[in-house]
């Protein structure tokens, strides 16, 4: 332990302690105010690790889980999600070497045969006391657990039986009955206690027949005894004599001063220290939510407590007051937050090379708010321009001001200690053992006893393996440990998914051909990769077989800073790596100008009526007029909770009422490139024709819609509905950064419809028809609505296409509702579509709705390539579908592009999903119904809580946490060659944080990327089922489903989902 | 128009209802197992649908009926020579108005709660404790005896702590929960006393007979000067609890641990009215009590204020609505104590339906504010400001941070409680020298002796169960 410096400040000390800072801040989560909500990958710290080194360090970390837990892998086993060719192909990769462990005779005991035994069964380590109770309370060393297979139970019995006999058959008078005893004792029994010990477990004397007749009627309970003394005597006589090295407690490593003072006296500076640092860190990243804001924000975070601090009345409590004192005492000197720490550090003498360590510890007491802190001020466009400065230095100066009250008053009450903090660990730190778990002879003798009794290893064949057999074995469970048996559980897991889907799309493809195209499509229509599209993709095609579906992101090439009407900001609509450099506004038409001016007047006075009603009804004078009317609160509360969709729809149309909305136009246009204007806030306003076409070309092509185009295109953008719902964003589209996709989806088809962009498309080689016309739109995916824009401007000949394609969107949400509910357990069962619509229809309105749809919750795969190798192939909205044709992708250029723009997306939804489902309470935010808004910036658990990151249990809740299964129709080498020049990419591939699986766009061959790069896959031939349409496939069922082909049969396909 | 006896038998169904729902509810829970979530819903519902017509026709009844007040013999409990414990049930206005109110809200946040809590571990504890507390209240509202009304009073306490501690897996709820509890305890003890000198003074605890028996709030009680106020004091103390007044409030702001239907049920609806339920009902002593009146109106000026301005400055939405709902019991506090009845009542009804279903648009706040920011064209709303402009600067920042701090009233009132604790420790230490002394039996010397304090070190320094700690 280094003396404590000198209390001095100086220039490297500093730089030392910012860059420790710096680097401890990447493990706190990056998520902003929650009003955006980015889906991210959780481990996103540990990227530049592989998916499983990542896994093994975070858990060790923060405590969490890394995977399911074994008990659910088992279930999962059981129920035949995971077979055993599934576990035994997971290691098989995972040990190469298959060694020949121990040997008997008629038995060689294998490595991969142990690790299997070890998975299947719970051979986890056991605790003292926890093996007394088994031995006691479940009759361990008596019976054969339940879980020990019937030919390997009968072979235990049978020859314990035999070998019983044989002992009290052996010489003459006593000598049998002294053998047979002695081979049932434990070790350490004398004699007279292993004849009683015979005794009671036969029931009676020990006599040579009246054991006999005892073995005759129960031989299990002498076969399992038996084994149970061999194994003990076995581990017994193995035992380790080297006791496991025991060391006193240190500073990083072992934790902070909070750890050591815990663990001596069972009391947590945390709880005194949190509640401090969540009252100020909350009042002071407040957006809005408090009536009264915290003085003196500007100063920023550690200023403005000191200052608060000093005009504070003396706080009560006794372990506050020296904190107090300190902070006046800095106040009259007006240090810098920096100059704190480096005291600080240097007062609780936390050596140099452990002082990230200490730093990371310190800041995960808290991560929520120390990572929103970190967060924001890194990224200052997360909040409104005039908020106060965020800096994580500020947040750990407060920090380790409270922390160092709250440790010393711990150690003079408590220890008596009132010497220098820094001597602390020295003094106590001695005492504390901190040693590496090992098992111990009872867990040893336990383990090997549970792996014999399911091996089929009887008591004989136990001896024969001898101290050093056991050893040997014992060695290899113990080494084969825990994490290893998930990690192995869940690559079994990942590949029998994996499987399913390769088997299913090497099935469906020797049906189709991959190169086909509807031929005179009547519509095509244009959705977000979303999973949750891929649904309504289906629906349409199987209604429609001249309507073609394409899969694009969200924000369909148009990255803007877009402003609705009823906005108050601009906001990025775009994926989160992409800064728009181009805003676009929506206007009201010219003719409906008055009628914008009247419902803006009246929008204003709804809000301060509202916010008057809100913040009136709260305080005291005007909260008692308000409240004494509150009667009238009854009427909406009552209607709202009772009939949420009529009364959702009693709203919709008192607003359409009372505040027409004017007809719209966005303002995208920018004449001349060389003109270009600049908005005030530094962006270009609307797009110039050289950049629409820029962009609509690199959306046709990226989608392979370069040819064949149809009359009517419609460009269908997403977002969701959600009352009372903190999360709403993370339902929206993460192509648009979180924002509902509509805008864009418009501007595109209004880009698409321009003459000068058609004719600049038609001079870069795509000839769209001058019949053809686009459509923008908007699906939200809770209620399945779908909304068309600018239908008045579409021509003459389309109207009818555009009846007609209307119709086909009624039918096709309502089997989308259908599907959806099917996943619903409070939804009704045997509902008509109709009926579906309006049970969605109805959980968009509901107040009391903490599931208003699933969400990304299935998503499983990625499906990059052209539609037509999933076109009928049921896939249960489970699939990112991104359209790619790689016949038209010369140089690869598209490939790039889109792996670029799903890729990460893709991911980053899919393992946020993965870890918050995996470890819910630590990853996730746990369940919904306690959060409570805070600071407008997340959610914490009640009254006070650490502000939770992460997806919460109803979002996630039916998820099965797979990687991301990304299939490319591309070939490995481009695949390789894409990886080597984008490094997002490379990381997820090469590190393992997606499975990528290459299909040749000719062939069709598949090829899976592993350890080894990529290796080909050879399809098992499946029967894949085949149905005339979804409703037929997935009716009735509540889970996950396999993918099924669905040849729709002529006619009536509607009637028949009906 | 019904018969008094056919009146009787409804208001009585009212209360018999969820009674009947939580002694059936739970005893198959603890007999066979949990039912189904749809069964449950469906009982719910049933019984708070019944019960609230019940309701609303003893309402009506009551209204026009000739009879201001209706008693209703259930039994006697016991008898001993010169006392009968009576089960009796009273219908007034004010019992009817609360049996609405109380029926028709736990009906509507039962449903609100069937969707909310689908699929939680924990529904079926959810609505048996429902049931529990709506017979709590019911008792509490038409009991016919003081002794019944603390019985409800007790199970209104119990239920509401137990749902704070719903979660019962995190720390946080437990503590909390606790915290509810013990200043229920402390209230409840001088509600207690109350209650016995209710006895001692007017011989019966019959509401009618000892609290008066006039047209509501008209009634005479038939005490003294003296026990009217000591009665009215230790009622106004054992409201002060159950209404988080001050200075017991601060487990208010930390009962918002539960499920969001239940913070609405109980500390923006009922439980935190049901002090002000007691003070109504006990109207015609305070009437007879100046000094208690006068107490009634210090406790909630001062909570009123100290409750407008902590909650000023609460940066999430339940701590804010909970400092809300203080600051409005405060005034209705102060009403009651100016006589003021009626308004407190029509003040009440109205402050439970506002601030209910405040309660349950909590998880709004977020996109709420979102919404009026972009209404009113971007501009930061404001209003009053009143603070700010008549306080010096000086004065305002001691008065934030004061108020941030919650004015130190837990920490105070925690020191309090240490001293209490630690004299208690002393007294016991006295109690067994002096046994020991005396020679008491050798067990309780054994016991005596200071138990060895456990040596820190034995146990192995566990890395895990350390940051399992800390989540």
């Amino acid at each position: 332990m280094q003396e404590p410096t000198e209390m001095s400040t100086n220039g490297t000390d500093t730089e030392h302690v910012l860059e420790a800072l710096d680097h401890a801040a990447h493990y706190l989560p990056d998520q902003g105010p929650i009003g955006v909500f980015i889906h991210h990958n959780t481990l996103h710290a540990f990227g530049h690790l592989t998916f499983h080194e990542a896994i093994a360090q975070a858990t060790a970390l923060f405590g969490t889980e890394p995977y399911l837990s074994e008990d659910a892998f088992r279930h999962h086993h059981a129920q035949g999600r995971i077979t055993d060719q599934d576990i035994d192909a997971a290691i098989a990769t995972d040990c190469s070497d298959d060694a020949a462990l121990a040997t008997i005779p008629g038995r060689t005991l294998r490595r991969r045969e142990l690790r299997r035994l070890a998975m299947l069964h719970a051979m986890h380590a056991e605790t003292r006391e926890g093996l007394r109770y088994l031995l006691q309370e479940a009759s361990l060393d008596t019976r054969l657990g339940n879980d020990v297979p019937a030919e390997a139970a009968a072979r235990l019995i049978e020859e314990g039986m035999r070998y019983a006999r044989a002992l009290l058959d052996r010489g003459t008078g006593d000598e049998g009955v002294t053998a047979l005893a002695s081979a049932l004792a434990t070790p350490g029994d004398d004699p007279d206690t292993a004849r009683a010990r015979l005794a009671g477990l036969a029931h009676a004397r020990p006599e040579r027949d009246a054991l006999r007749r005892a073995i005759e009627r129960d031989p299990e309970a002498f076969a399992v005894r038996a084994l149970w003394a061999r194994c003990q005597a076995l581990t017994h006589t193995a035992r380790d004599t080297t006791s496991p090295p025991q060391r006193g407690f240190r500073l990083g490593p072992d934790g902070t001063h909070r750890d050591l003072l815990l663990h001596l006296t069972g009391e947590d500076t945390d709880a005194l220290v949190n509640a401090e640092m969540l009252r100020l860190a909350s009042a002071y990243l407040d957006l809005g939510m408090a009536y009264w804001p915290m003085p003196d924000r500007e100063l920023g975070f550690y200023a403005a407590v000191r200052a608060l601090i000093v005009s504070s009345p003396r706080p009560a409590a006794p372990w506050l007051r020296t904190a107090a004192t300190e902070m006046r005492d800095r106040a009259r000197r007006g240090d810098r937050a920096v100059d704190m720490i480096v005291e600080a550090i240097a007062e609780l003498g936390v050596p140099d090379q452990v002082l990230e360590t200490y730093l990371i510890k310190l800041l995960l007491a808290q991560p929520g708010w120390a990572g929103m802190m970190s967060r924001l001020e890194r990224h200052p466009e997360d909040r409104p321009p005039d908020s106060p400065p965020a800096s994580l230095a500020d947040y750990v100066a407060v920090r380790l001001v409270f922390e160092r009250a709250a440790i010393r008053h711990l150690a003079r009450t408590v220890l008596g200690w009132r010497g220098p903090l820094a001597g602390l660990v020295d003094r106590f730190g001695r005492d504390v053992h901190v040693q590496a778990p090992a098992p111990g002879d009872h867990d040893r003798a336990y383990r090997l006893f549970r792996l014999a009794s399911v091996a089929g290893l009887p008591a004989p064949s136990a001896a024969e393996l001898g101290v050093a057999g056991a050893s040997a074995l014992l060695v290899e469970l113990v080494a084969f440990d825990e994490l290893a048996r998930r990690r192995t559980f869940h690559e079994a897991y990942e590949r029998h998914h994996r499987h399913q889907i390769l088997d299913a799309m090497a099935v469906h493809r020797q049906h189709v051909r991959a190169e086909a195209r509807v031929a005179e499509p009547r519509f095509q229509v244009v959705t977000c990769i979303d999973d949750r599209e891929e649904s309504l993709r289906r629906h349409l095609e199987e209604l429609e077989p001249r309507l073609e579906t394409f899969g694009a992101a969200g924000f369909f090439g148009v990255a803007m800073d877009f402003r609705g009407l009823d906005d108050a900001h601009h906001m990025a609509l775009c994926p989160v790596v992409v800064t728009p450099s181009h805003e676009v506004e929506e206007h009201p038409h010219e003719d409906d100008l008055p009628m914008h001016q009247r419902r803006m007047a009246r929008r204003r006075l709804w809000a301060r009526l509202m916010h008057s009603l809100s913040v009136g009804s709260r305080s005291l004078f005007r909260g008692q007029v308000l409240t004494a009317l509150g009667t009238a609160a009854a009427i909406p509360m009552t209607s709202r909770v009772l009939f949420p969709r009529a009364s959702g729809r009693l709203r919709q149309r008192l607003s359409e009422r009372l505040l027409p909305r004017p007809r719209t136009r966005l303002r995208s246009a920018r004449e001349a490139d060389a003109e270009a204007e600049s908005s005030e806030r530094g962006k270009l306003l609307g797009f110039s024709v050289t950049e629409k076409v820029d962009r609509s070309m690199s959306l046709l092509q990226g989608i392979g819609l370069v040819n064949r185009f149809a009359p009517l295109i419609v460009m269908l953008g997403h977002g969701s509905t959600s009352q009372n719902n903190p999360h709403a964003s993370a339902y929206d589209c993460g192509a648009c950064g979180g924002q509902r996709g509509g805008p864009n989806a418009r501007l595109s088809a209004k880009m698409l419809n321009r003459p000068e962009v058609r004719t600049g498309l038609r001079a870069r080689g795509i000839d769209v028809p001058e019949t053809t016309w686009f459509i923008g739109g908007m699906h939200d995916t809770a209620s399945d609505a779908i909304t068309l824009y600018d239908t008045d401007h579409v021509p003459g000949h389309a109207t009818e296409a555009l009846a007609e394609l209307g119709r086909l969107f009624d039918q096709a949400r309502a089997l989308d509702a259908h599907e959806r509910c099917r996943r619903f357990e409070s939804a009704p069962r045997n509902a008509t579509p109709e009926q579906a619509l309006r049970h969605v229809e109805a959980r968009a309105e509901h107040l009391a709705e903490p599931r208003s749809e699933c969400g990304h919750a299935t998503n499983a795969i990625c499906i990059v390539g052209r539609r037509a190798i999933t076109r009928g192939l049921f896939l249960d909205r489970r699939a990112f579908l991104a359209s790619y044709d790689p016949m038209s992708d010369h140089d690869d250029s598209i490939l790039e592009r889109t792996l670029l723009a799903v890729g990460p997306v893709g991911a980053g939804i899919n393992l946020e999903y993965f870890f918050s489902y995996v470890d819910n309470q630590r990853y996730g935010c746990g369940t919904k119904l306690p959060h409570n808004v805070t600071g407008l910036l997340g959610v914490m658990n009640g009254h006070a809580s650490d502000l939770r990151t992460g997806l919460p249990w109803q979002m996630v809740e039916i998820h099965e946490p797979v990687r991301l299964l990304t299939i490319v129709e591309a070939t490995p080498e481009q695949l390789l060659a894409v990886a080597e020049r984008q490094p997002v990419v490379r990381e997820l591939v090469v590190n393992r944080w997606i499975q990528l699986v290459s299909v040749d766009p000719t062939t069709g061959a598949m090829k899976v990327f592993g350890d080894r790069g990529f290796v080909p896959y050879a399809p098992d031939a499946v029967q894949l089922p085949v149905v005339s349409s979804s409703v037929d496939w997935y009716r009735g069922h509540i889970e996950h489903l396999a993918p099924a082909r669905i040849v729709p049969r002529e006619k009536a396909l509607v009637h028949a989902a009906r | 128009m019904l018969h008094d006896n056919h009146l009787a038998l409804v208001a009585a169904a009212v209360l018999g209802l969820p009674a009947a729902a939580f002694l059936g509810l739970g005893g198959f829970m603890f007999l066979v197992r949990a039912p189904s979530e749809r069964f449950i819903a469906r009982l719910t519902t049933l019984v708070f649908g019944l019960a609230l017509i019940g309701s609303l026709v003893t309402l009506g009844n009551v209204l026009l009926g000739p009879q201001h007040l209706i008693k209703i013999h259930i039994g006697r409990w016991f008898e001993l020579p010169g006392y009968a414990f009576e089960v009796t049930l009273v219908i007034d206005r004010l019992t009817a108005t609360f049996m609405v109110l109380t029926t028709a809200i736990i009906g509507l946040i039962g449903r609100f709660s069937q969707t909310y809590l689908h699929r939680e571990r924990g529904y079926a504890r959810f609505f048996l404790l429902v049931h529990l507390f709506a017979t709590g209240m019911l008792l509490l509202v038409m009991a016919g005896s003081v002794d019944m009304m603390f019985a409800g009073w007790e199970f209104v306490g119990l239920t509401s702590v137990l749902l704070i501690g719903f979660f019962d897996e995190r720390n946080g709820p437990v503590r909390n929960g606790l915290r509810a509890f013990v200043t229920y305890r402390v209230c409840d003890a001088c509600l207690l006393m109350g209650v016995v000198l209710v006895h001692h003074y007017a011989h019966t605890a019959q509401v009618d007979l000892a609290l008066g028996a006039g047209q509501w709030p008209l009634g005479a009680a038939h005490l003294g000067q003296f026990p009217a106020t000591l009665i009215a004091v230790l009622f106004t103390l054992g409201a002060i609890g159950k209404s988080a007044q001050f200075p017991a409030s601060g487990w208010l702001p930390r009962a918002m641990e539960g499920p969001t239907p239940s913070s609405a049920l109980f500390y923006g609806a009922l439980s935190v009215h049901a002090g002000v339920y007691l003070l109504l009902r006990t109207a015609p002593v305070f009437e007879a009590a100046p000094v208690a009146r006068g107490l009634l109106v210090v406790v909630g000026t001062l909570s009123a204020l100290y409750a407008t301005l902590v909650g000023r400055t609460q940066t999430d939405a339940k701590n804010g609505l909970a400092y809300a709902t203080i600051t409005q019991v405060g005034l209705l506090f102060i009403e009651i104590g100016l006589g003021l009845y009626v308004l407190a009542v029509v003040h009440m009804v109205g402050h439970v339906c506002v601030r209910t279903f405040q309660y349950l648009k909590a998880p709004s706040a977020l996109h709420e504010s979102h919404l009026l920011h972009a209404a009113a064209g971007g501009v930061h709303l404001t209003t009053g400001a009143h603070i700010e402009s008549i306080l010096p600067l000086r004065v305002q920042r001691w008065l934030y941070g004061l108020a941030l701090a919650r004015f130190h009233i837990d920490e105070m009132l925690d020191g309090v409680a240490h001293a209490v604790l630690a004299l208690a420790r002393r007294l016991d230490v006295l109690n067994r020298y002096f046994a020991a002394l005396y020679g008491s039996a050798p067990a309780d010397r054994a016991s005596a002796a200071p138990a060895p304090a456990p040596a820190p070190a034995a146990k192995p320094f566990d890395a895990k169960m350390v940051r399992s700690a800390r989540s």
